[in-house]
């Protein structure tokens, strides 16, 4: 363990987020919503903490092994959100530190889930800050998934790595990590850009624009209005949203190679994308005829518009609401919550276990199947008509197992502390999921503001661990990881 | 989504039509209460499927605040508040 030169490349990182909030700094110049002093003097906290940070392990090696990537890893995602309350909690006195670290933790971990109301009064360049923290978050996670994560081997993450040899990544984007990730980025900043004009041309302010853009391209749901999308009641924005959700929730590698080679033949061979927009597909007009048929709207039309905004928010980890589907027969949320377990394909700024994994499991069940059948067969597990190798499976089902587990002890230590059960499994899977909004008490018309602190607390751990992929916080966490 | 009609009572109840159901909130609707009315209102329309609902606060006070609550996102969406006799 190289403690000072993780440290060291952390003071890198808080200097960076340092400059990160000149961004509703200047926001809040520009249209004098008087926040700019808290920008100002979380700036300069953080410059100082990072600073000092970097004097200090100026000396330490630049060398880092894989277990100190673990480590880094774990203390950007829990350090940065402590600097990021700052602008919070300078801003809106009355928050406490349990609620602004769940809000800064939920915007960097691309989750959207919040505890503050009264959004359309906050000053606008706060909610640029909710929302940047999103787009920095979703950032991070596409490097994290597809150039650090595939080197620690975490959970069959090998899978990620953009030189999987894969008919979709049958070439090395780049050589190294910094060159994919500075790719991965463009894409990133371009799709945020196209989706800023096009919710400009759908009708929205640009300030919506530009907070909604943050928030879709990272797949998190924070909302400048309490009513979230109900605000505009407009299929047209809604449109625009459904898109550029589903664009996010696709691997960033496939849409760099689709770029890279002018072609969209990428997104037929990428087996996690068919699979992700067929099995989205069919739950959208599924639930739609399923509402029509209850009678919780008047026509399949009026269904199908809700169901597809709404399924396709919560399944690609979203977490935006143009209704409270809270309200709708139980089945629809419920099996909207499923989805957002597995659906977001790897390599995009979608939480959940990952569309790869959930491949990996299904083939893994039909591949024991039939080795009841027929003991002697050699069957191995295909992705893409390429085998995958046994370790790599192992891990994928331990991950599975690690994360169904720890979705059943949130839920138990939320109901142990007061919530329904709905709430408390609901709030669990959209925590660990980094989807948002759940049911009942944390439903998409309600904040998280309820919940007591010691279940705030948990929450905001919950998101940690779904958005660092259960092992890599995991790990951090294990007496054997700190010994020598 | 087909809106479901609310009346409001603050005193002897009013006889309801079949199909109607009472709904007595459990804190004060207006204030604290605002967001546990919003989860009871949301769990008896989805589960009992009322053709109407009957809100029965203590005092008429709380109404004027109540009215402005029903006719704000989310439940102005769900609910249609039938004008006083």
């Amino acid at each position: 363990m190289r403690l000072p030169a993780v440290l060291h490349v952390l003071s890198l990182v808080l200097l960076l987020f340092a400059a990160s909030m000149l961004v509703p700094l200047a926001f809040s110049l520009v249209l004098a919503d008087g926040a700019y002093a808290a920008y100002a003097k979380a700036l300069g906290a953080t410059l100082l903490a990072g600073g000092a940070l970097w004097l200090a392990t100026l000396r330490a090696g630049r060398e880092l092994q894989v277990r100190d990537g673990f480590l880094l890893v774990a203390l950007v995602w829990t350090v940065l959100p402590a600097f990021a309350t700052l602008p919070l909690l300078l801003q809106l006195r009355e928050l406490s530190i349990t609620d602004a670290y769940f809000e800064a933790v939920s915007g960097l971990t691309a989750s959207g889930a919040t505890v503050l109301s009264g959004l359309d009064r906050l000053p606008p360049s706060l909610n640029i800050w909710r929302g940047f923290m999103i787009w920095l978050g979703g950032m991070g996670v596409i490097v994290l998934a597809v150039a650090i994560l595939p080197l620690l081997g975490v959970g069959g993450s090998q899978l990620f790595k953009a030189e999987t040899p894969t008919p979709m990544k049958d070439t090395k984007l780049t050589p190294r990590i910094a060159e994919t990730a500075k790719g991965l980025w463009l894409v990133y900043f371009g799709l945020t850009a196209a989706c800023l004009l096009a919710y400009r041309w759908a009708g929205m302010s640009w300030l919506d624009a530009a907070m909604h853009a943050f928030t879709t391209l990272g797949l998190g749901g924070f909302s400048t209005h309490d009513a979230s999308y109900a605000h505009w009641n407009s299929p047209k924005i809604e449109a625009v949203a459904i898109v550029f959700m589903l664009l996010a929730a696709i691997n960033f590698a496939t849409h760099f190679l689709a770029w890279h080679r002018r072609s969209l033949r990428v997104y037929r061979v990428d087996p996690e994308a068919k699979v992700f927009l067929g099995v989205v597909g069919a739950s959208v007009l599924g639930i739609a005829a399923y509402l029509a048929w209850q009678g919780t709207y008047p026509d399949y039309g009026t269904a199908l518009r809700y169901a597809a905004f709404n399924v396709v928010s919560v399944a690609t980890t979203t977490g935006y609401a143009n209704t409270d589907y809270n309200l709708w027969p139980i089945f629809a949320p419920l099996w909207m919550l499923f989805l957002c377990s597995f659906a977001s394909c790897s390599g995009s700024t979608g939480s959940g276990m990952k569309m790869i994994r959930a491949l990996i499991l299904f083939k893994q069940i039909f591949r024991e199947l039939l080795r009841i059948i027929h003991p002697r067969v050699y069957n191995p597990v295909k992705l893409a008509g390429q085998p995958v190798e046994n370790n790599v499976v192992f891990a994928v089902l331990a991950y599975v197992f690690v994360y169904v587990s720890c979705i059943i002890a949130f839920t138990l230590l939320l109901a142990l502390s007061g919530a329904d059960v709905v709430t408390a499994f609901s709030a669990a899977v959209a925590s660990m999921n980094n989807t948002g909004p759940g049911l009942a008490q944390v439903g998409p018309a309600t904040t998280y503001a309820g919940l007591n602190d010691f279940q705030t607390w948990v929450c905001s751990f919950a998101m940690l661990l779904g958005r660092l992929e259960l092992f890599t916080l995991l790990v951090v966490l294990t007496p054997a990881f700190w010994r020598k | 989504m087909n809106r479901v009609p609310v009346r409001l009572a603050a005193g002897p109840l009013p006889e309801l039509p079949a199909g109607w159901v009472t709904l007595r909130p459990r804190a004060c609707p207006c204030c604290a209460g605002r967001v546990e009315l919003q989860i009871e209102l949301a769990r008896l329309v989805r589960e009992q499927k009322p053709r109407g609902v009957l809100i029965e606060v203590p005092d008429a006070g709380h109404l004027p605040a109540l009215r402005r609550s029903l006719a704000e996102w989310p439940l102005a969406q769900y609910l249609r508040v039938e004008p006083a006799d």
